[in-house]
């Protein structure tokens, strides 16, 4: 064999020929990888700026919502805080204080109550049965409810944080709506969203504290009770316990 | 001490050497389909196949088991010239020389091989029958007509060739028997065995299924593509085992020597 390193060569030139197309591919790639973060500021500060020239004309969305019930004119101010909270993550005041009295207590471990979960889940069959829908990428769905949330009204903007999260189930979107609709007094569907919360991640103290509290808001002290005795049973949770003990006291 | 590479290499050198047979599923079917349409009463049989798909080397396998059987005689290499050609067949049949000078009759041949008939049963295998032309072919048709000469013929089948086949054959015969290219499977055991049978143990080893893949799509399967695709590789192994050591991998043949092989042989492109 004579011809080796002509061979070489040429083996060489076929090699770089079909590993075209990849480095195209990764170009390409890295391309969008560093465009998508360079223009991110820029439409974030649009963002905001169409935000304040929203709050600026809120006299003028608040005449719009006029024919809404008072307790939806409450939800659109939670709701313009709402999704914000959830996309930029600097929730507001108030919420902050509650997520810091709930982490206060150390993290417990896994509520693997079967039997527990297996009745609340009975509880919420038929609106259970509207929540399967399959789920495409996360990502591409925030965005998009992103840049809705600004143009829609309160209203629809949950209903988009709820699609979003049918799409995603991103257990930050169900706990959201659980804590904003526990705020709201509706507490049907602030337990609803505990439940899917729960369902998505056993571990969120706080969205058991809201499935419990709603539970009492509802008037099912008992169950409650049961409910609750079964988490600090699990978990130990000190933040629980507190909470049974009130809840036994009457004092909550 | 031999270079292992070499010893493989050798291994693949393209013969129709009966002791390099493999016996393949596919190829001990084929087998027994011959014998079996050898004892059939026949006039001609046609094996048909692509370049390098086998026949020669099944022929060849059949003379050697059945020549101490029955009258088989193996033209394995084509005559160029008519006159050759029955020079051969008439020693064949007369079991003599043809005198300085002389040609032979035709007719008085035919005739001979009639008054042959139920005392001798004689068979001629004809290798690379697509040499012959279709005058050729006509009078090899006459003389099977005579049944006491069976002619096995192996052609190539390409478009041409289908036409002899056609024109020729088809409304005359016959048992047709086609030999296709290999499987992947019945590549990669004829590859083993091959090197087995040398007890290149190592070697064999050392191409893995998805080298064995690579080169069943650079060869599609066919035994002589693959046993020239085969000496290559193993060829730029003993290079490199001799001058470059670095370069190769001992418990596996590189996929990049493979690409070599198939580079230098023109399967494939820069």
């Amino acid at each position: 064999m004579y011809d080796i390193k002509p061979l070489e060569e040429e083996w060489k030139k076929y090699k770089r020929k079909k590993m075209k197309p990849w480095y195209i591919f990764i170009f390409v790639s890295l391309f969008f990888a560093v465009l998508v973060p360079v223009s991110l500021p820029y439409y974030k500060d649009s963002f905001f700026r169409s935000l304040k020239e929203m709050t600026k004309t809120k006299t003028e969305i608040q005449a719009q919502v006029q024919p809404v019930a008072k307790n939806e004119h409450n939800q659109s101010v939670v709701l313009l805080n709402g999704p914000l909270t959830m996309l930029e993550v600097y929730p507001p005041k108030e919420k902050k204080e509650e997520a810091s009295l709930l982490e206060t207590e150390p993290e417990a471990g896994p509520y693997d109550s079967a039997q527990e979960v297996s009745v609340l889940e009975e509880e919420v069959v038929p609106i259970q049965a509207q929540t399967s829908q399959p789920a495409p990428k996360k990502e591409i769905q925030k965005q998009k409810v992103h840049l809705n949330i600004i143009e829609t009204t309160s209203i629809t903007a949950y209903q988009e944080v709820e699609k979003r999260f049918y799409e995603s189930r991103d257990v930050e979107d169900a706990l959201f709506l659980a804590k904003s609709y526990f705020d709201q007094g509706k507490y049907q569907k602030a337990e609803y969203w505990a439940l899917q919360t729960n369902k998505v991640n056993q571990n969120i103290e706080e969205s058991w504290i809201i499935f419990v509290k709603s539970k009492l808001k509802l008037g099912r002290k008992n169950e409650a009770i049961r409910i609750l005795t079964a988490y600090v049973q699990r978990t130990d949770s000190k933040q629980g316990k507190k909470l049974l003990e009130q809840i036994k006291n009457g004092s909550l | 001490m031999k270079n292992r590479y070499e010893a493989a290499k050798n291994v693949f050198i393209d013969s129709v050497d009966i002791d390099d047979y493999i016996e393949l599923d596919s190829a001990g079917a084929a087998y027994k389909r011959l014998q079996h349409s050898l004892d059939k009463p026949l006039k001609m049989i046609l094996l048909f196949g692509k370049p390098g798909t086998g026949k020669s080397i099944l022929l060849n396998r059949i003379f050697t088991k059945l020549k101490f059987q029955k009258e088989i005689y193996y033209f394995d290499t084509p005559s160029v010239t008519e006159k050759e050609f029955f020079h051969k067949l008439f020693k064949v049949l007369t079991t003599q020389d043809l005198p300085r000078n002389t040609e032979v009759n035709f007719s008085a041949l035919v005739n001979f091989c009639k008054e042959l008939r139920g005392k001798r049963e004689i068979i001629i295998l004809l290798d690379e029958a697509q040499m012959y032309g279709p005058q050729m072919m006509e009078k090899i048709r006459l003389l099977s007509d005579s049944r006491s000469v069976k002619f096995v013929v192996s052609l190539h089948k390409t478009e041409d060739e289908d036409l002899i086949a056609k024109e020729h054959f088809q409304s005359r015969i016959w048992e047709v028997i086609e030999l296709k290219n290999a499987t992947k499977e019945d590549q990669t055991a004829y590859i083993h065995k091959k090197l087995l049978k040398k007890n290149l143990f190592e070697i064999a080893n050392s191409i893995k299924e998805k080298d064995m893949k690579l080169i069943h799509t650079f060869t599609k399967g066919n035994y002589r593509e693959c046993n020239k695709l085969l000496f290559t590789i193993f060829e730029i192994c003993e290079y490199y085992d001799k001058n470059e050591p670095i370069k190769i991998n001992y418990g596996q043949i590189p996929k990049r020597i493979i690409e070599m092989a198939a580079l230098k042989l023109g399967y494939i492109h820069v």
